[in-house]
């Protein structure tokens, strides 16, 4: 061996214990002492001990919220998953101090986010760790330890009672289901825990969904879940579908969220072949030529959040084609759901749902009455719900009904809160 | 013309299904009793009647499924045509389902005249 070569060889093992140490030097070095890239010294360090490793501070916005929040939800969501997306590893101290309000959608995708994330670098014999502080409110506690992140990092719950409640566990009555195309007969048994799980929430007020309402609700969700996993995107990228549900004893609150990521309303209506995309269209020029160019609002502008509005409508739906008889019935699901919420809803306490896909949002609460039609032709009846005052679907929408977000959403949230009243419920029976 | 058909449609559905849902199935359910059975408008031909049996598992059968199985065959027979040729072995329910499937079919308006309604 030359003495140049056995030179080239003492600096080169110098500068690995020097990278393997925590050091760090130019891309130019790397390559000309054939050393492996920057990430793989930090992974190396890290194996050998994970304290050292540098820390990620996650703050969760105040009202982290599909529904009330979805702007702000679905920005930090974005900004998390490319922080964490980065290919070295670090600890993560996650800030709960300050969140009022979580929904389900929006724990599910921050919970799936830190898990993935673990994952990914144990795979790699990595334990990043993780730690944080719990938010103020008892009641969001006890939902994170039975439902959200601090259920799924399996963290036992020895906290003080004023913190959270011993027997959380017992407070909710929790559904999760997911599947995706190449199991198709998940959708039935998703669709059955559903609505097994909205029987459960109305027998903890004594009341029982009766046959037909069961099978109705079955039907229903049966329909938002395959839409689900229809615009799962590409069926060799095995795109995922959930369902959740959490109904808490202390608030009576039953919240839902079925969630796909893949293709969004939008994307779908403009991309497929259906006869909707024109009709649509059609109201969107009206709906132009009547803005009011006093108030005008960002959504007003944007073709996004009204046809997300026209697909809620009943029998509106991208898979809705003209070619020959095939597919020319389709869009039957929400508008029922909407419908079968408007109906258990108490009157005292607000109902939300709330739809977001792409860039929009569009938040339902009930302001606007659901509208049964009857159809000109074909004498079918329409279920129609309007978000202005004028009830007509060629108007401008009011502006905190159809919202138009910063970023987009890559797939569709649909997801709704109700209070459950008892008394309220009885009372509506007698008089039917 | 032979007296009936039978298509039962527990061989073609997955053994954990508890309720016919999506049009997809409906549609893979279609082909494959094509493939198997040989198609609908010869069966129609061939045979006086055709019985479908939904096995008593099935909790519910949905729109969207019933649509993507037999949407075109409602269509082309209409509302008295599949009546007379197509008889269904169901619990109550479903064939109160079945029922009402076939008018919302029949009866199903256009987007344009839906969001002009």
């Amino acid at each position: 061996m030359t003495l140049q070569k056995k030179a080239w060889r003492r600096i080169r093992s110098r500068r690995k214990r020097k990278l393997l140490h925590g050091g760090s030097m130019t891309q130019e070095q790397h390559k000309k002492y054939h050393l492996k890239s920057a990430s793989y010294y930090i992974q190396r360090r890290s194996r050998a001990n994970p304290a050292q490793l540098e820390k990620h501070t996650i703050i969760v916005p105040q009202s982290f919220s599909f529904i009330d929040n979805a702007n702000e939800t679905t920005q930090f969501l974005r900004k998390l998953k490319k922080l964490l997306c980065k290919n070295v590893p670090k600890n993560l101290s996650i800030d709960h101090s300050g969140v009022k309000k979580i929904d389900l959608a929006a724990s599910f995708h921050f919970d799936k986010l830190i898990t993935d994330y673990c994952h990914k670098w144990r795979l790699r014999g990595i334990h990043v760790q993780t730690n944080g502080r719990l938010p103020q409110n008892k009641e969001i506690n006890n939902f994170l330890l039975s439902f959200g992140l601090l259920e799924k990092l399996h963290i036992k719950n020895d906290f003080p009672s004023q913190i959270a409640d011993q027997s959380c566990l017992d407070m909710f009555v929790i559904f999760k289901e997911n599947g995706s195309r190449l199991e198709e007969f998940k959708k039935s048994q998703a669709t059955s825990g559903l609505v097994d799980f909205f029987n459960k929430s109305f027998n903890e007020n004594n009341l029982q969904l009766t046959e037909d309402g069961a099978s109705k609700l079955l039907e229903t969700f049966g329909e938002i879940v395959d839409n689900a996993e229809a615009h799962c995107g590409p069926f060799n990228q095995n795109g995922k579908w959930h369902c959740l549900g959490c109904y808490s004893k202390n608030t009576r609150e039953c919240s839902f969220a079925i969630i796909n990521e893949g293709c969004t309303i939008y994307e779908n209506l403009q991309a497929s072949d259906n006869d909707s995309r024109e009709a649509i269209r059609k109201i969107f020029k009206t709906i132009s030529s009547k803005r009011d160019l006093f108030n005008l609002s960002i959504c007003q502008f944007s073709e996004e959040p009204i046809f997300n509005i026209m697909a809620l409508q009943q029998g509106i739906s991208s898979r809705r084609t003209n070619q020959g008889n095939r597919r020319s019935t389709c869009g039957y699901g929400m508008m029922t759901v909407l419908d079968f919420i408007n109906s258990v809803r108490s009157e005292k306490k607000e109902a939300l749902v709330s739809v977001v896909s792409g860039k929009s949002q569009i938040y339902v609460d009930y302001r606007y009455p659901i509208v049964k039609k009857r159809a000109k032709r074909g004498n079918s009846e329409i279920t129609l719900l309007y978000f202005n005052k004028k009830n007509e679907l060629d108007e401008p929408p009011d502006s905190d009904c159809a919202i138009l977000l910063d970023g987009k959403y890559p797939g569709l949230a649909f997801s709704g809160r109700f209070t459950i009243d008892e008394s309220y419920l009885r009372r509506r029976l007698q008089g039917d | 013309m032979t007296e009936k058909s039978t298509i039962d449609l527990d061989s073609y559905i997955h053994r954990l299904e508890t309720s016919l849902i999506g049009r997809n199935n409906g549609e893979k359910v279609y082909k494959l009793i094509e493939e198997r059975q040989g198609k609908f408008e010869i069966l129609e031909t061939n045979y006086r009647e055709i019985e479908i049996v939904i096995p008593k598992k099935i909790i519910t059968i949905n729109y969207s499924f019933f649509s993507g199985l037999f949407e075109t065959i409602v269509k082309r027979l209409g509302d008295k045509g599949f009546r007379e040729k197509y008889h269904f072995e169901t619990t109550e329910h479903n064939l109160a389902k079945v029922d009402d499937h076939i008018q919302k079919i029949l009866s199903a308006s256009t987007p344009e005249e839906i969001l002009n309604a």
